[in-house]
Parts: structure tokens; sequence; C-alpha cells
């Protein structure tokens, strides 16, 4: 019954949220949850496959203009969210084929420079893409009431990020979850346990691809103007620094870890010049001291925690 | 015009080489990618340029000041940020130098954020024409650096104990231990001498580059380029993949399109690691299950 | 679970409740007090543009020390937003929704601008750009946001022009970066070519910001026998182009946009022959050197005395003059419509800064309409000029 109760109050307080916000910081709380879905996605690869991979900024770059183009061509936000997740799943099998190939710093090199490959793409290909000055992406409507307020866009991404986190979820509990795990620990051993690995880690491209793109389109509509700045290397170690942050395969840790990084440089408004080097010292802190990052830290500290934040 | 983009490739390829080198130097003697040695390069410049303008010390008093300077820097780089966390996954490692890089240029700019400074060239001479060809004093400058540090390296390498030793190290650590090598100092060291390499090429760089706190940052991924090229961990590839990139950029974008400089180096990575990730002169990858 | 159709309904109506709180007539106004909110890139790859905030501080701390407007002192709450519309958007929305500003000089980079303008025409708060030169500012029309500078539009007709004004010129050649800033400046000056003129660009090439090098460029303008090159690039890559140009011996005239400092191209290639033949698009009425802008340096040293003053330091200070202007004839009851109003109102409004007048009105916030240019006269001294032909060089 506890247990009940503890998640209605939850889900009062997430709901009631934005009657306690302004403008500002339901913006702000919704880039959280954006970065800490495309945190989720990245961290399919990075934490529960365990490799190297840097392709999310591209697959959240492929999510955001898949949603901003079709959107342009006369789709609605609804008809045009699956594709966007859709396409980033297509960049992830794209990706994870010659991922196959190669191993540790290579595989981080080459998709690393996909990324800036697509980059160079979205620039160039001005047609689609509006290249450097930014495709407007308009507001969602629910029929014919515009979904244009923060609080109303909040409710839309935390509608959409828990169906997918909770789809992630049901994923890393099945078959597939465990066998991303067991390549993880021990390839070898995996594949002579009947767990072929190249599908899988094929299947463990695909399903960031779509997690990511789909988080992709969400910043799209949050910000309303994407441009091939928002998807460099900035992004890429903004990422990195939420999943290591809030902990590698810990799927609530990366929403911690978004929750900490999109705070602070917002907190550090009165320091300019300091986001920098207080962003670099927490992350070299933790992967120093801490480098199962908070979810590990709490999961030590807080046992009665343990499992919901390592949870499959 | 092919002539004249050729040298010119080759004046731009030693930077990337010199780059490449260094990044090497540190990947074979520890393991590691550090992705802050764009920051070395970026810090040799800004050393300088703080003795000359601030200090009033001349050139050639400044610029071998500083590469001791970035000596020190990169053991202590080593000793603080590398040396904890040694035993890590490489990832970690990876991260912490991505870090340190963000970290160092956090501190430029908190000094030169918002400046573009100039840098007095190391000579002032006018360009001077061979036949049909121009010649800056800076490129033979940066091709005849290159080719010393290069093959002083080499020499340092195969011949010194010293080199041996690094060689060693690399191979083994814990057999290297084993026979009494100091391996925390030698990793200090070959960090030193890899971020000094980084600030001799950043102080010979910066009159023609200009110096601000993104200068390295924007170089990084061409020295990148030239190690797969060249293939991970080999010296003599790491020049060469430098040099080849150097030259390729510049035929690229005065034959095809301009508009293909900037993207050329992550094109060569993709190429390079889909069809033969061994690089050039790098061996095959083998797994031991 | 049964509560499931219950939260639903409540989560649906609280959606449907939602939205902006409209913005009130006085907000951020006390008795003694205007609060004026203003936010650039005062971090990242454009911190460079950030010195213009300090110029626009600059003009308000004086107007404070004179007594303020109409009884009220100015105050000013700055953002960053290192030039990223991710950024740039919360620190609008925090000026806006937790600082309740009453007015906005603000925005340097044109993608945030255009990011958050939806959001900034919909709050309603008085909104003075404060050097971000996109055309998309003052169009399509926002009641609430003026633009005081050229607009990259403007500027690509003015470089064009002036190009133009050399007898017999034909082939005009552009090295533009790829990214916004530079393809807004250059797809404007690419269209009108065509629509006036009748020409296509004889070279349209680009040069990546973090260039070292610019030799497959020159060498493919010196095949083409440019009569002009518009270099719409950066203040670090315009001084490699120069000296690269230089250095090849391609000695056709440079033209280069809005926030390129021909002071400081000089001071970065070392002496004054690679940048003999260079004009740049000078928003201002006379050369930095002169005693007319040294007031301004001056002003600007006042307050900020280790600011190391840049040509674009200057950028948004007649739109702040402008504003204070407006403010002061809003009159002591003081509403953001009335303020509004009174911008409407400005009508060749002279700052002494501006090469050009300022003037909007109710259907046209773009206040700068042409420009001069500023190039090396014979004897090495700058001097501002229209036309090619008014140097006879």
């Amino acid at each position: 019954m506890p247990k009940r109760l503890a998640v209605l109050v939850l889900a009062i307080a997430l709901a009631a949220l934005p009657l306690a916000t302004n403008d500002y910081v339901q913006y702000v709380l919704n880039l959280i949850l954006v970065y800490g879905l495309a945190a989720v996605g990245f961290n399919l690869v990075l934490g529960y496959l365990g490799q190297l991979a840097f392709a999310n900024t591209a697959f959240f770059g492929i999510g955001a203009y898949a949603l901003g183009i079709l959107m342009e061509a006369g789709l609605s936000f609804w008809a045009a969210l699956l594709p966007a997740g859709l396409a980033g799943a297509l960049a992830g099998l794209v990706v994870g084929l010659p991922a196959l190939r190669l191993k540790g710093y290579y595989l981080a090199i080459v998709t690393l420079a996909f990324g800036e490959l697509m980059r160079w793409g979205y620039i160039h290909m001005d047609a689609y893409t509006h290249g450097s000055s930014g495709l407007g992406v308009a507001a969602p409507s629910l029929g014919s009431l515009p979904l244009d307020s923060q609080a109303q866009r909040y409710y839309l991404i935390l509608a959409v990020a828990a169906l997918v986190v909770w789809g992630v979820f049901n994923l890393l509990r099945s078959r597939i979850g465990r066998a991303w795990v067991a390549i993880r620990e021990n390839e070898s051993a995996a594949a002579s346990l009947g767990y072929w690995p190249a599908r899988y880690k094929v299947a463990a491209f695909v399903a960031s691809g779509f997690v990511t793109g789909i988080a992709g389109a969400l910043f799209a509509m949050l910000i309303g103007r994407i441009a091939p700045d928002s998807f460099g290397l900035n992004q890429l170690l903004l990422q990195f620094a939420v999943v290591m942050i809030g902990g590698m395969s810990s799927i609530w840790g990366s929403i911690l870890g978004a929750a900490l990084l999109t705070a602070t440089p917002e907190l550090l408004r009165n320091f300019p010049g300091a986001e920098e080097i207080i962003f670099s010292l927490m992350l070299m802190a933790v992967l120093r001291f801490m480098p199962r990052g908070l979810a590990g830290v709490l999961a030590v500290r807080l046992p009665m925690l343990r499992e919901r934040l390592y949870r499959s | 015009m092919l002539l004249q983009l050729t040298l010119s490739g080759i004046a731009q390829g030693s930077i990337y080489a010199l780059l490449a080198l260094g990044m090497t130097v540190v990947f074979r003697a520890t393991g590691v990618i550090n992705f802050a040695h764009g920051e070395f390069f970026m810090l040799g410049a800004f050393v300088v340029y703080v003795l000359i303008q601030y200090v009033g010390a001349p050139f050639f008093l400044a610029a071998p000041l500083a590469v001791v300077a970035m000596f020190f820097i990169g053991r202590g780089v080593e000793r603080f940020f590398i040396r904890p966390i040694a035993l890590s996954p490489h990832i970690i490692l990876a991260m912490m130098t991505v870090a340190l890089s963000y970290l160092f240029r956090g501190i430029a700019r908190l000094f030169w954020g918002r400046e573009v400074l100039p840098m007095p060239p190391v000579f002032s001479l006018p360009p001077f024409e061979v036949g049909d060809l121009i010649v800056t004093a800076q490129d033979i400058l940066m091709a005849t650096m290159t080719l010393a540090l290069v093959l002083a390296f080499f020499l340092f390498f195969k011949l010194t104990r010293f080199g041996r030793v690094a060689q060693a190290a690399s191979a083994s650590p814990r057999g290297a231990a084993l026979v009494g090598i100091d391996v925390d100092a030698f990793s200090g060291n070959m960090w030193g001498m890899a971020a000094a390499l980084g600030g001799v090429t950043g102080i010979l760089v910066a009159p023609v580059t200009l110096l601000y706190p993104d200068m390295g940052a924007q170089t990084l991924i061409r020295a990148f380029a030239a190690m797969t090229l060249g293939g991970f961990g080999n010296l003599g590839g790491a020049v060469v993949g430098g040099l080849l990139l150097g030259v390729m950029e510049q035929w690229a974008g005065g034959y095809l399109s301009t508009a293909l400089i900037d993207i050329f180096s992550y094109l060569v990575i993709v190429v390079v690691l889909i069809t033969r990730p061994q690089g050039l002169f790098g061996s095959p990858d083998v797994t031991r299950v | 679970m049964a509560t499931f159709p219950r939260m639903a309904g409540a989560l649906a109506i609280l959606a449907l409740v939602g939205g902006i709180a409209h913005a009130d007539e006085t907000t951020g106004l006390t008795k003694d007090a205007i609060k004026l909110g203003i936010f650039g890139p005062m971090t990242g790859p454009a911190a460079l543009f950030g010195k213009g905030v300090f110029g626009v501080e600059s003009v308000y701390k004086a107007v404070n020390d004179a007594g303020g407007i109409n009884g009220r002192k100015i105050e000013i709450v700055r953002e960053d937003t290192a030039c990223d519309p991710t950024r740039g958007l919360a620190a609008f929305k925090k000026l806006a929704s937790q600082d309740q500003v009453f007015a906005l000089d603000a925005g340097l980079c044109s993608n945030v601008v255009m990011a958050a303008k939806a959001d900034i025409a919909k709050s309603g708060i008085p909104f003075m750009g404060l050097g971000a030169a996109t055309p998309g500012i003052a169009t399509p029309l926002a009641a609430n946001m003026f633009q005081p500078v050229a607009t990259t539009d403007e500027v690509g007709r003015s470089l064009i022009d002036f190009a133009m004004s050399k007898p017999g010129a034909k082939k005009i050649a552009i090295v533009s970066h790829s990214d916004d800033w530079g393809k807004s400046n250059r797809d404007p000056a690419v269209a009108y070519l065509k629509s006036k003129y009748g020409l296509d660009p004889v070279m349209d090439l680009t040069m990546e910001r973090g260039s070292t090098d610019a030799t497959p460029q020159v060498l493919k303008l010196r095949n083409a026998g440019a009569d002009f090159v518009l270099v719409l690039m950066y203040p670090a890559e315009v001084a490699i182009f120069m000296r690269d140009a230089y250095k090849y011996g391609v000695k056709v005239p440079v033209l280069a946009p809005q926030s390129i400092s021909l002071e400081d191209t000089k001071a970065r290639v070392g002496t004054l022959a690679p940048v003999a033949n260079m004009a740049v698009y000078y928003p201002y009425a006379h050369p930095t050197d002169t005693p007319e802008m040294k007031k301004w340096s001056d002003l600007i040293h006042k307050y900020y005395p280790d600011e190391r003053i840049e040509a674009f330091s200057f950028l948004g200070m007649s739109g702040a003059l402008a504003m204070v202007q407006a403010l002061k004839d809003a009159g002591p009851d003081l509403t953001r419509s009335k303020l509004i109003a009174a911008l409407d109102n400005i009508k060749n409004f002279d700052s002494g800064i501006s090469a050009t007048p300022i003037s909007f009105s109710a259907t046209d916030h773009a206040g700068i309409k042409g420009g001069a240019f500023l190039t090396y006269d014979k004897s090495g001294k700058p001097v501002v000029v229209k036309r090619w032909t008014d140097l006879q060089k």
C-alpha cells in the first residue's frame, strides 16, 4: 500500500509542478527532461552495451531535424514525432553496422566523425534544413489549442518521455537487455552462451537511435528553432557528462545527471566564465572519485534505493 | 597552382604532424588519448605571449622558458589528474582529458576571453619567390622544425636508454616495474615531453593562427585524423599522416570545393576506419579471447 | 489503477488552463527605478561581440549619473547567452518571468534573438536590439521589437553597391563562413547582386571558422581575376585571409562587413600594406581615433577601465541612446505601451555615433538604412567614405 501512495503523491506532485514555477523555471525543467531522455538513449549504448560510441549527438540532431522538416512539410507534431524517432533508429542501424568491426577508441572516433559529418550536412543541405540560419519549429497543438506555454509543453514532454522510458525499462528487462549486459561483461563468453553479439549490438544502436531521436524531436519542439551548432561537440560533451555524472547504466541516474548539469549553468549565471571551469571540475571530480556517478553514490549510501536505481 | 597548394599543404601538415606526434607519444607511453593536447598547444603560445607582453622578455628567451614551463605542466597533469585514475577503463581516462581541455580553455578565457591576440612572428621577413612559388620564412621554419623534432624523437626512442625504457614500459608496465623501471616517473616525463612538444608547436604556429582560447580545439581533430590515417600509435605514421592530410586538404580545397576543407578530416577518419582501421602503418588489431 | 482516469482528467484541465502570464504595463517599474534587461554573448565562441554590452551599459550608467529619467534610475540586469539558442532562451525567460524587467536592450547573436523572437513578441516587453543584425528581428513586424542597427540585408546591399561603384566592376568574388553569421551576410549580397545588377559572383567560396590558412581560397581568387572580394568572416579569419592574400600577391580590393575592425585587422597582420586595399562597412560617423568617437571610448572607460575598445564596442550604443530618448519622451507616467509609442515616434535620431540617423515608425522597426565605409587614404589614415570613387584609388 505505501508504494501505491508514494506513486500517487509523486504523480500529483509532477502534475501540479507548473503551479509552483514561472515560465523560466519551467523551461529549465523541460530542458532537464529532454536532456534526461537523451542521456537515457546514450546510456543504452554507453552504459548497458558498454561501447564507447559517440553517435548520440548525431541521433539527437537527426531526430530534431526530421521533426522540423516533416512539420515544415505540413505534418502535425503528433504525426511527425514517431517518424523522427524512426529516423534516429535508422541512423542507429547505419552506425551500428560498422560498429561491429571497430573497437574501443576507433569506434569512439568514427562515431564522433559521423556526428560532425551530419552537422556539415545540416549546414549544407539548405533546401531542407535552412542551413545555418536554423529551422523554425511551430508549436504543437492539441486539436485547435496551440500548446504554447512552457507548462503545456511540460505535460507533453513528460508524457512522451515517461512512455519512452517505460519502454526502455521493459526492453532492459527482456532478453535483449540481458544480452547487452552479458556482451558488455565478456563478449566471447556471451557468444558461447548463445547470444549472437552482432544482432544485439546493432539492436542497441537502433534502440539508442530511437530514444535519442525522440529526445531530439522534443528538443526541437521546446526550443522552437534548431540550428546546426546545437548538435556539435559541445552537445556531445554535455550529454556524456550527464551520463557519467548521473551514473552509467542507470536510467534514474541519467535524469539526475541531466538535472544537475542543466540547473548548474543557470544557477551560475552570476559568475560568467566560471561555468566552463565548474563544469570541468565537476566532471573531473566524478571521474576521479565517483566513477559510478551519482547513482553509484546513492546506491551505496541508500541501499534501499539500490534496486530502483539499477533496475535491470 | 598544384605546387603552391602542395607547399602550403606541407606547411599546414607539419602542424598536424607535430600535434599528432605529441599525442602519439602519450598514447604509446601511457595508453591514453589526450584530448587536452590542443590545450598544451594553446598554453605554449599563451605563456610566450604573457612573457613577451607582460614581463617584457625577448622572444629568444621567452620561447625556451615557455617550453620548459610546458614540460612541468605536462608532468603536473600526469601526476595530479591521470595517475590517480591510471587503472580506470579507457573511457574514464579519455574523458578526464576532455574535462582538462575544458578546464584549460575556461582558464584561458577568464584572462583573455574576449580577445583575439596577435603574436609577434618568429621572423618577420617578407615572402620570397622561388620560380612560380611563393614561400614564407614561416613555412620553412615549420617544415624544418618538424623534420628536426621528428628525427630527434626517432633517435630518442630507438637509440637512447630512456627510449628503450619507454618501449618497455609501454609494452608492459608491470614487467618494466619488475625490472626496476620507475614507471610513474617515466609516465610523468613522457607527458612532460608531449606537453613541451605541443607547446613548441603552439609557439611556432601562433604567429600564423593568432591567439585565442579555442585555437587548440580547432586543430585537434586534424591531429586525430592524422593519427588515424597513419595508424594509431605509430610515430612515423602520425607524421606522415599529418603531412598527407595537410596536402590532401589543400588539394581538395583548391580543386574540388573550399567547403570540403572543414569536413575533410572527418571524411578521412570515417573512410580509413571503415576500410582499413589500422591506417597506413599500423598493425591490425588482434583480440585474444 | 483506479486513480488513473481521475489523474488524467486533472492533467487535462491543468493543461488547458496553462499559459504565459500576460504582460503588465508597469512590470519592472518602481517609483525610482526602471528595471532593464540586457543579454548578450558574454562567454563562449562569440564572446568578442559581448563588448557591445559594455558600451550599452555605459550609456545607461551615464544617464543614471546625470540624474536618471524623470526621477527614475535604470537598474540593469545582465544575462549571458553564450551565443547558444538554448541558453539564450533561458536568459530571456529569466529576465522576463523571474526578474520581471520593464524593457530589454539586448541581443547580439542573431540565432539567439530569432529563437526567442516568438516569446519576446508574445511577452509584449519593449525590446531594443543591441546589435543583432538579422533582418528577422524587424520583419515580420513585432509591435514591441526594434532594431537600431543595419540588418545584414542592408549591409549586403551596401557592400555590393560600394563594389559596383568602382567604374567597370563586373567580377565580384565572395568568401564567407558557412555558419549562420556568414550565410546571413552572404545570401542577401548574392541576391542583390543578381536582382539589381544582373550578375552572379565570379567566385563563391567558403572558409571555415578556425582555419589557419587561406591558400586554396586565395589561389582560386587569383585565377578568377576578380574586381572585388567580399570577405564575410569573423575577425581572426579575415586577418588570416588578408595575410595570405598579401603573401600570394593578390592585390584585389577587399570589402568586409559590419563588425570587422579595420584597425584591428591591420594590427593583426602587422603592417599597412596587406590592408591598404581594404574597406569595411562602417556604421559609425567617424573613425575610432577622432575626438568625436573618443568621447564615447572615454565613456566606456569611465565604467569599464580595463576594456579594450574595438569597433563593436559602440555597436549598440545608438540604440541605447534612442531608448533613453524614448523613455524621456514617454513621460513620468511610464507604461510599456507609452514606451513603445515613443519608440515608434523616433525620427531622424542622431546619436552622434551612427553614420545614419535612426528612424522608426509604427510599421517599420528597422531603424537604419544605408551606411558608410571605412578605409585607408593614401597617407594611411582611416577615412569614412560612401563610394569607391570618393577615394580615387
